[in-house]
């Protein structure tokens, strides 16, 4: 099997080449994927996500890597790095840039060569340039994930992803492997089930605020049915965490959190959701938990342990007043379910900014993690080499990873070696 | 003042003197507005920055302006295509500024640089068709003149898609350079190929990406025989590969060299070309200059415009000399599109200030603000060269509108001193032409002090030996008009005779005030009429306390005070 392969079945137009870390690789890939689509007679469009810096590695003092741009592709890269190249371009459009390396220019290549490629700053114009790229006749885009590497495998901007990862990217096999993981477990979360809850999300995010999904009441004071979507004033979750997780209440379906997540909002809303689990709302105030009466009785029969089960006798014991009480006794009475389900949903993977093992507490808690717009991940590849002292086997590095990241085939597209257990 | 005085002396003033007070541009609407329309191109964008209402003294050339507004507006709707085309040719025109002066200054600009004048040719050629399939008769500054040559020039190809690229056409001397380079490449690359299929039969495989070809290390036969072939050299040792390249032989040596020098040449001709074509720009750079201007213009124009197609707006009328400010069916878009996405209808204000002071009495949420805001509004429109959203509007331009407001947030003392620090500032100016807009002043400070300083003020400025102003006053004082000889419009207000209220007894909280505000909505006549200066202010504010639910007793008391209090005072003071 060959990485060129999963790329022209997979039928995706516009994939990112996304490094985890620093000369692990992926510019290796990306001349990889060049050389063998290009051979194989597609025309290809490529630029890179937002660079901007020195022309040097700041790292290891190297020039930085350039891609071989074949005749016929159509690239974007900056004025300034077209001076003295030995490619040139059939200028077909020209984008004002701030920044160093001065205007972006969009052009399809006249005579083929190595040349540096160049992005967009942002993913909105990222996206835009991809689906440009497109109209002029590219059969596939290739993004190189630079710096900004999660603009350019958003969902909104490439249709598929690879990740490239190397022995390089950290001193601990471990700990390179665990970022992988994360990585392609962010791009596998799925789409909220609920449709309704799908559809009140896109709507916050379209209106950049952070809103929940609650089952709404109607003015005659009935059972809550409804789903509705309430905004709070919030156009992001960072710094308004606790704020934030202490609008969740015995009705609340989904988060929808625009832009970034981290893990201090996952804490927070864990410890929202943990509240809950025991028959109350959360105090206003954090650092008041003295009240913890209820403890570990209500949690009783349900694996998420946060809602009251059904069949526990009365209205669970609530010292925060009679409206609370009353609010968890309808749902429980009233409701078919034995408990609402919670979702934490975001844009799309790239805004987690967390680690896979951070999302844990939350799931016990009976919270799920969805995108709106999921991510895809296509492959794998592993850079074996290091200028530093530690070289992997490349047929042992690709089976040990591939082992661990199962469904997603790993390469070595240096040595061919590649490893894909398929699961079910 | 300092500015004012500026002003004056130069006899021109800068749109900064237009909006007198910090906050008045915002309260009356018009950032808002004005935010909404977005010229597409940097050219436009650079002539809405620039742009500056029109000050007293520029009356026929704002006359022209709206005229030519509204028989675009007219014309777009009757035929939207050349505006399609118009627009479409806007949103991809580039920003050839900086390159226009590189060439100017005699530099040789690069191939992404001759794209961007490219660009302004062709777009100039698109919308100069556009222009003409309009049918309108566009004025002079919209002119834009023929770059069909300069096009020529830079794009020979004439090709569907606009691009740039020294292709060969343009010197015979380039394309032979590169005829003879590409050979050398196609010799050189024959060669190379030769030494792979020679070290692919040796070592079963043929050298890849860079000529490269790396070797496991287990694989020690092999290596040996790569180290053995003259073909390949070794260039590194991992822990796992010997990397070899394949070798260049002297012929291919030699090859690599005269490609790099004819590649030199080639350079140095496209540089020829690029010199060429920007000296030529250089030649026309006015021409092309006028051309960016003339976008610029028209992006602004059809930005404004697609904002009063909204609405839809007229042209008023406009006096040379100092006549009553007149507004018919007047109505404030952003007041309008609020009221209405809530289910309501919007009341239109039509008011003329006849006099130097007029004074607008009215119920609480009687619209009496809104008056305000839309007057101010319209004025701020039509001198910064929009429609005005009215079915008619007559007057003369104004020096400056100041808005005096209350700020919300702020209340006492602080708030008090922020109207008085605003109306001294705008009282500096009041030998100009000014539009002053006075909500409530003085309401936020002990009431029998505040009428007199509102009363004393507005009687000042009556005076036209005091001041050039027009003052439009809202107050819940009455007799204020009374008090100083100032014209009275009154809010109808609350129509309440034969109406039901008493659903309204058990209501409570949240559902009072959602199902109050919901039937003062529907009961308030919003529209204005003239009536005699004392004319007294009607009582609805214990009315209104009462839809929205207050206590039963309260008010009744209340309207005892009052009843007593009218019986204990004498006639007087009651109209005064």
């Amino acid at each position: 099997m060959d990485l060129a392969d999963v790329v022209v079945e997979s039928g995706a137009r516009s994939i990112a080449i996304v490094g985890t870390a620093k000369n692990v690789g992926k510019t290796v890939t990306l001349n990889y994927l060049v050389g063998e689509l290009s051979s194989r007679g597609y025309t290809l469009g490529l630029l890179s996500s937002g660079r901007d810096g020195e022309r040097v590695d700041v790292l290891t003092g190297e020039p930085k890597p350039q891609v071989y741009l074949p005749r016929g592709s159509w690239v974007a890269t900056a004025e300034a790095l077209l001076e003295g190249a030995s490619i040139s371009l059939e200028v077909v459009d020209v984008w004002e840039r701030p920044g160093v390396f001065g205007r972006l220019v969009l052009g399809r290549v006249v005579e083929p060569g190595l040349a540096e490629l160049m992005g967009p700053r942002s993913s909105r114009q990222l996206a835009s340039a991809v689906k440009k790229f497109l109209a002029y006749g590219a059969d596939i885009v290739l993004v190189d994930g630079a710096l900004d590497r999660r603009a350019a495998a958003s969902p909104l901007v490439t249709e598929a992803c690879i990740f490239a990862t190397g022995a390089s990217s950290a001193d601990d096999l471990n700990s390179m492997v665990d970022t992988l993981e994360s990585l392609v477990w962010a791009w596998s979360l799925p789409q909220p089930e609920d449709v309704l809850v799908a559809k009140l999300g896109a709507r916050a995010i379209e209106k950049e605020r952070v809103a929940l999904v609650k089952l709404g009441r109607s003015a005659r004071g009935e059972a809550p049915v409804r789903p509705v979507l309430v905004s709070t004033e919030y156009p992001t979750a960072l710094s308004y965490e606790e704020d934030i997780a202490q609008e969740i209440d015995e009705n609340t379906l989904a988060l929808i959190v625009p832009g970034s997540v981290d893990r201090v909002l996952l804490q927070e809303v864990t410890a929202s959701l943990a509240h809950l689990g025991e028959g109350r709302r959360r105090p206003i105030r954090a650092g008041t938990d003295a009240a913890t009466r209820s403890g570990d009785r209500s949690r009783e029969g349900t694996k998420s342990g946060w809602t009251q089960p059904p069949g526990t006798d009365g209205a669970p014991d609530t010292p925060d007043g009679i409206g609370e009480n009353s609010l968890v006794a309808d749902r429980t009475a009233s409701s078919a379910r034995e408990r609402l389900p919670f979702y934490l949903v975001m844009r799309d993977p790239s805004c987690a900014m967390f680690r896979r093992e951070h999302a844990v507490p939350l799931e016990r808690m009976g919270g799920q993690l969805r995108v709106l717009e999921p991510g895809r991940v296509l492959a794998v590849t592993i850079n074996p080499c290091s200028s530093g002292e530690m070289v992997y086997e490349p047929r042992k590095l690709v089976r040990y990873i591939g082992e661990k990241i199962k469904s997603v085939p790993v390469f070595d597209v240096v040595s061919g070696e590649w490893f894909w257990e398929e699961v079910a | 003042m300092e500015r004012a005085a500026l002003a004056s002396q130069t006899g021109r003033k800068s749109k900064e003197d237009f909006f007198q007070g910090a906050s008045t541009e915002e309260v009356i609407g018009f950032s808002a507005i004005w935010k909404e329309v977005a010229p597409r191109s940097q050219a436009g964008k650079r002539k809405k920055s620039q742009a500056r209402p029109r000050f007293p003294g520029e009356e026929a050339e704002l006359r022209d302006e709206l005229s030519f507004l509204k028989a675009v507006t007219d014309n777009w709707r009757e035929r939207p295509g050349p505006y399609s085309k118009l627009l479409a040719v806007l949103e991809g025109l580039k920003d050839p500024v900086e390159a226009l002066d590189r060439a100017k200054a005699g530099a040789v600009l690069t191939p992404a640089e001759l794209f961007l004048i490219g660009n302004l040719a062709w777009s100039s050629r698109q919308a100069r068709e556009a222009l003409l399939e309009t049918g309108l008769n566009w004025p002079a500054r919209f002119e834009i003149p023929d770059l069909k040559t300069i096009e020529k020039e830079i794009f020979p190809g004439a090709a569907s898609q606009l691009s740039f690229y020294v292709h060969d056409s343009y010197s015979p001397e380039l394309a032979r350079i590169r005829q003879e380079r590409k050979r050398k490449e196609r010799d050189w690359r024959n060669i190379m190929a030769e030494e792979a299929s020679r070290v692919e039969k040796v070592l079963g495989r043929r050298p890849g990406l860079h000529e490269e070809i790396a070797i496991r290390l287990t694989q020690k036969d092999l290596i040996e025989k790569a180290r053995l072939m003259p073909e390949l050299g070794e260039t590194r040792e991992t822990l796992t590969h010997v990397h070899f390249r394949l070798k260049a032989t002297q012929e291919a040596v030699k090859l690599e060299r005269e490609i790099a020098r004819l590649r030199q040449k080639e350079a140095q001709a496209e540089e020829k070309v690029r010199a060429i074509l920007s000296r030529k720009i250089a030649e026309r750079a006015s021409d092309l200059e006028r051309a960016l201007h003339a976008l610029g213009e028209i992006d602004f124009l059809l930005a404004r415009a697609a904002v009063c197609m909204d609405w839809p707006g007229v042209v008023p009328e406009i006096a040379d000399g100092p006549v009553p400010l007149k507004l018919e069916g007047a109505w404030h878009p952003l007041v309008k599109e609020e009221v209405e996405s809530r289910g309501g209808r919007f009341q239109p204000v039509s008011i003329t200030l006849t006099s130097p002071v007029t004074v607008v009495t009215g119920p609480n949420m009687g619209g009496k603000t809104v008056t305000l805001a839309t007057v101010g509004l319209s004025v701020a429109l039509a001198q910064w060269g929009m429609l005005v959203p009215a079915s008619e509007m007559s007057f003369s331009l104004y020096d400056f509108v100041y808005f005096s407001s209350q700020p919300e947030e702020k209340p006492g003392l602080s708030s008090f001193a922020v109207e008085i620090v605003g109306i001294k500032g705008a009282l500096a100016r009041r030998k100009e032409r000014g539009l002053l807009l006075l909500d409530e002043m003085g309401s936020g400070t002990n009431p029998a002090q505040g009428l007199a300083l509102y009363a004393a003020l507005l009687t000042y400025l009556a005076s036209p030996e005091n001041s050039a102003c027009r003052v439009l006053a809202t107050t819940h004082y009455g007799g204020l008009s009374a008090l100083t000889g100032a014209d009275h419009w009154q809010v109808r207000g609350l129509v309440s005779e034969g109406l039901d209220l008493s659903f309204f007894a058990g209501a409570n909280g949240k559902e009072a005030l959602e199902e109050g505000m919901k039937w003062l909505y529907e009961h308030m006549d919003y529209r204005l009429t003239r009536v005699s200066p004392d004319a007294p202010v009607p009582h609805d504010a214990l009315l209104v306390s009462r839809l929205l639910g207050l206590d039963r007793e309260i008010v009744e008391a209340a309207e005892a005070i009052i009843a007593g209090r009218f019986r204990r005072l004498p006639e007087r003071e009651e109209r005064p």
